[in-house]
């Protein structure tokens, strides 16, 4: 399958089973505009949904807030999206923020770093 | 007790200048019978010793108290402005004000630490205000140096000794007083420091970040949360139309220090948005994203932040914990 987006730093493909995406690389402001229009483009997928992240290089503050507000409005439409191999230090900063608490969001078992 | 007459809206800070037990109680208890009685969540945040009293004091309604050993509700001032958010977010009850004694630690802290310290009282009077929440901080006279002693006048409107209430003559404007409070000297980079700017892309800044914590000893999760702190620094500086940002990083012992200096670009003028507003980076991100939300995060990954215009430049300094730091080994 063709990725959703391919730049130097970011890919993003979509998975089918389970529904997701695969987020590979680099988030920062760059590419911020690519992971929400990769986002938008499972928005629509009925059920829940796995981002798969143990190869997410580095992830800012605002990326993870696009994955947020994400999971928020998964939970409008009652389903969930979980967030898979996600980096501990990731996780971390999820719980510092509060944001592990954040409706429609289910963490997934993390990976080493 | 007379603050009621400010109503439930306003932030009201009082300092309360305590010698002994007796002087702690009879703030105290007064402080915490009233607020129970008016159906107000009460929080007691203060030494292990002043809860012992002021649950011995006060007898059966001590069950109604919330009550948090000072020194572990927000470690450092970034955690306790986040503390004391959240502790109202939860308790807060609708038409209802919340009282909290709030009691720093500030035996065997370091000159820098004291002064970010008294920079933050003074500061919760910008970041509370507007919140219905009634606060008072003791500082134990048996304890605490003259200089934090005096702080406490110029941090807060007011001081309260028992249930009497006077204002503090030497109060000072939150700015005006963060901005004057003697710390230590900026430190300046050493020749050996790597550098990389000015530039307008924080990838490049970040990639220096990482480098020199990596050459520094950090590994793993602690590495990647250097980076994203650093990161975040250069990011919110970055924010402002036209800016270029100059980073340098050197080791200290216990730290890995980034010092990011943001000037304009050549030719070109830096934006007014470029003004950074006092106590920036304390509150943790709300529901929707916030200017500030990177910095609050670099300040709470890092062991300290300090930001300081110098002229048309502005500095911004962040040290996070070296791979020695115990804690987090």
């Amino acid at each position: 399958m063709d990725p959703l987006v391919r730049t130097a730093e970011l890919t993003v493909v979509a998975t089918v089973s389970p529904p997701g995406l695969r987020i590979e690389g680099v988030v920062d402001a760059d590419s911020h505009r690519h992971l929400r229009e990769a986002l938008q483009s499972v928005a629509s997928v009925r059920g829940d949904l796995r981002l798969e992240m143990s190869r997410v290089e580095f992830l800012d503050l605002a990326g993870l807030r696009l994955l947020m507000t994400f999971a928020r409005a998964r939970a409008a439409r009652h389903c969930t999206v979980e967030l898979a191999g996600v980096p501990p230090h990731l996780l971390q900063v999820i719980t510092l923020i509060g944001w592990d608490a954040t409706p429609g969001l289910r963490l997934g078992a993390a990976h080493g770093c | 007790m007379a603050a009621d007459r400010t109503g439930p809206a306003a932030f009201v800070h009082h300092a309360c200048l305590y010698g002994s037990d007796a002087e702690f109680l009879a703030m105290a208890v007064p402080f915490v019978r009233d607020g129970l009685a008016a159906g107000e969540p009460v929080l007691a945040a203060t030494t292990p010793a002043n809860i012992e009293l002021l649950r011995e004091a006060l007898g059966e309604s001590a069950h109604h108290l919330d009550t948090a050993e000072t020194a572990y509700f927000g470690r450092r001032p970034v955690e306790r402005v986040s503390a004391f958010l959240r502790h109202h977010e939860r308790r807060a009850r609708p038409g209802r004000r919340t009282r909290m004694i709030a009691e720093p630690v500030w035996a065997g802290r370091s000159a820098r630490q004291t002064a970010e310290w008294k920079r933050m009282e003074s500061g919760l009077n910008v970041l509370l205000a507007g919140l219905p929440v009634w606060m008072v901080c003791p500082y134990d006279t048996r304890v605490v140096p003259n200089d934090v002693a005096e702080a406490a006048l110029a941090t807060h409107p007011v001081r309260l000794d028992g249930e009497r209430q006077a204002p503090c003559a030497s109060y000072a404007d939150p700015a005006a007083y963060a901005a004057a409070v003697d710390g230590p000297a900026a430190s300046c980079a050493p020749p050996s420091a790597a550098c990389t700017g000015p530039t307008g892309d924080a990838s490049v800044l970040r990639r220096l970040a990482r480098e020199r914590a990596a050459g520094a000893g950090l590994t793993g999760g602690r590495l990647a949360l250097a980076e994203l702190a650093a990161h975040e620094a250069a990011a919110y500086l970055l924010a402002a139309e036209g800016a270029r940002v100059t980073l340098r990083a050197w080791e200290e012992p216990g730290a890995v220090v980034y010092e990011l200096r943001r000037t304009e670009r050549e030719g070109g003028r830096i934006g007014r948005d470029a003004d950074v507003p006092p106590f920036a980076g304390y509150r943790p991100p709300g529901d929707a994203q916030g200017a500030e939300d990177g910095l609050w995060l670099a300040r709470t990954l890092g062991d300290s932040l300090e930001l300081r215009a110098r002229g048309p430049e502005t500095v911004l300094t962040l040290r996070v914990p070296g791979p020695g730091d115990a804690e987090r080994l």
